[in-house]
């Protein structure tokens, strides 16, 4: 029984608006599971079909086993959820916040540790939220969303309104439920947080998935163009041949690093093989593909083509929209 | 039973509003101004405290709505504005749970202004008659009863609306059709109903119907209601449009004071209902 599940899912509002059709997820338990998507691409939109906040014109979804229908109560008993962009009661302390969600769920707990986990102890824990900068508001709402222990975690967009600091121990704590067993299911828009934390990347666009897989295994099969820059000891009188060398696009000599633009990670080896024959190799920066220039082929339309011509396996994500629409087939 | 934590919250957050101690200004200002200024006139000191009484029947029918009404039309509506209903909904929590908090916590408010009101009002009746007459023991109870009908009245509309200005606008307007237009000739359901009776199917006039729509109004009934426990049966003449008699024989069912309290709980009932039925399938985007 994964943690999420969903089958078809799909939300239409009015006659026309699409803004998710035809969604297949599974997210396994214990696993970290990164949502990934410009705005409107139809993230919130899952998860609030997830909560029943909302309800799926055609389709299921199923949270720890539990239909997202006729069973709500059941999945908001065992989860933990941080919702977007909500504005906690001004008010109520943050005490009073997490005090309530234990009464909603009808568990005993630790206030004082749950609040002292999100950052907000001390004085902070008795001054109304109302007060909070919107980067408290943010830890509360994931302090409300830790009370009784969840088998799993959705958290939305659950970076806003964190400054970098907050940003890293928000990763932490994701981290550290994630070593607990709990399942994270978090949509972003920011490529890094996903990249830091997550075992499993989906990405989303315009209302489809585009992309689900192992997040190493979607920079293997899907990273275009990556730099290697290789330091030498001299700088080499004329220009560096790497013409031998299979895959590589472009060479850049600078003073004492050669810069070389491979097709494919794959390609890296070969290059430094082929340079430290010829020169003496002092250092060895290799940048890993990072998620953004993916995510970016992906969702953008132009550079998607562009990015399919690079793999063999890619060539299904060129052409049609529609090609792209399958992402059983864009991912393996 | 989380209803009773979100009552107890709901209860928690809107105490700390000011709207609290603004209600309970606003009564206390008309209570004074009404109860300490009336005489005693040479009657019995009881007469002229059950007539005070009396004399608050019209600020209370007219006025109580309009301030209990900002104390619940944003409690649904204002939750789903601000997005805070996320996590009300994100946790264990019915929307039917929801709802009754809601519907109880802004319940125990209204009572708290109006119960304070009361018990400053039974002192003013104390200091300028020296008396606090049994009606207004009665009075006290139709108005907290009053009170908890607009109660459910916005907090059943509140819950039709995704937005504080449709909330205002469906709770306002529900009041002011059911005490202004309720009373604007021509158009009132009492003209309404003898046009539709008289002059297009031609029947004899039936006071006892007019009467009946008239009381359907939440205001009216508390206003029936309350007039005909102060002033009891009529006394013969001029007998007041609302007063009616429950031990004349030729009094139907439908017109008794028992009837008044009776559609006053079913004011009740009915919106919080109605408001259940469509949260209960609303899309909270």
């Amino acid at each position: 029984m994964p943690a999420i599940e969903t089958k078809g899912l799909t939300k239409t509002f009015g006659e026309s608006v699409v803004a998710l059709q035809d969604l297949d997820l599974t997210v396994e338990h214990g696993e970290v599971y990164g949502f990934l998507g410009p705005n409107g691409a139809g993230k919130s939109t899952t998860i609030n079909l997830l909560l029943d906040f909302i309800h799926p014109s055609d389709g299921s979804a199923e949270v720890l086993g539990f239909d997202t229908r006729s069973e709500s109560l059941q999945i908001r008993q065992n989860i933990g959820i941080l919702p977007e962009g909500a504005e906690p009661y001004d008010r109520l302390t943050g005490r009073e916040h997490v005090e309530f969600a234990m009464e909603s769920k009808d568990v005993d707990g630790d206030v004082d540790a749950i609040l002292d986990r999100v950052g907000l102890a001390g004085d902070d824990a008795d001054r109304k939220a109302g007060g909070y900068s919107k980067g408290m508001a943010q830890r509360l709402g994931l302090g409300m969303a830790l009370v009784g222990d969840p088998d799993l975690l959705i958290l939305d967009e659950p970076s806003t309104g964190l400054d970098p600091a907050g940003m890293a121990e928000m990763r932490d704590l994701i981290r550290e439920e994630a070593a607990d067993g709990t399942a994270v299911f978090f949509s972003s828009h920011i490529l890094d947080e996903v990249e830091e934390v997550c075992d499993r990347v989906a990405i989303l666009n315009e209302g489809r998935l585009v992309a689900d897989d192992d997040l190493d295994a979607l920079r293997e099969e899907f990273t275009g163009e990556c730099d290697i820059t290789l330091d030498v000891a001299e700088v080499p009188a004329g220009s560096v041949d790497l013409g031998p060398v299979d895959g590589v696009v472009e060479t850049a000599v600078d003073d004492h690093a050669i810069t070389v633009t491979c097709e494919h990670p794959r390609v890296k080896a070969d290059v430094v093989r082929h340079v430290d024959d010829r020169h003496e190799v002092t250092d060895v920066i290799s940048e890993e593909t990072s998620l953004e220039s993916m995510f970016e082929r992906y969702t953008n339309g132009d550079g998607g083509d562009e990015a399919a011509t690079n793999g063999d396996t890619a060539g299904a994500a060129s052409g049609e929209p529609a090609d792209a629409a399958d992402p059983a087939e864009v991912a393996r | 039973m989380s209803w009773m934590a979100i009552a107890r919250k709901d209860f928690r957050d809107a105490r700390r509003a000011k709207i609290l101690w603004g209600a309970t200004g606003i009564f206390l200002f008309f209570y004074a101004v009404l109860l300490l200024t009336s005489s005693q006139g040479g009657r019995s000191s009881n007469e002229a405290a059950v007539d005070a009484i009396g004399g608050l029947i019209f600020a209370g029918a007219f006025l109580l709505p309009l301030v209990i009404i900002s104390m619940g039309y944003l409690a649904i509506a204002g939750e789903r504005e601000s997005g805070s209903i996320k996590y009300l909904l994100g946790l264990p929590n019915s929307r039917r749970e929801v709802l009754l908090g809601k519907f109880v916590g802004r319940s125990a408010l209204a009572l708290t202004a109006v119960g304070i009101s009361l018990v400053v009002g039974a002192g003013m009746l104390l200091f300028q008659f020296g008396t606090v007459p049994v009606e207004y023991l009665y009075y006290s109870a139709l108005t907290c009863l009053f009170a908890v009908v607009f109660i459910a009245l916005a907090v059943g509309l509140s819950a039709l609306a995704d937005t504080r200005g449709k909330a205002m606008a469906a709770t306002i307007g529900t009041y002011v059709f059911f005490s202004f237009i309720w009373v604007v000739p021509g158009i009132n359901p009492n003209d309404s109903v003898a046009f539709v009776v008289e002059d297009l199917l031609g029947m004899n006039a039936t006071p006892e119907l007019y009467q009946f729509v008239q009381n359907l109004s939440p205001v009216f009934a508390y206003g029936g209601a309350v007039d005909a426990i102060v002033f009891g049966a009529p006394e013969g003449e001029n007998p007041g449009p609302n007063t009616l008699d429950p031990a004349a024989s030729d009094v139907p069912f439908y017109l008794s004071d028992q009837f008044l309290v009776l559609l006053l709980v079913a004011w009740i009932v009915v919106p919080l209902a109605i408001g259940y039925l469509r949260f209960r399938s609303a899309e909270l985007g």
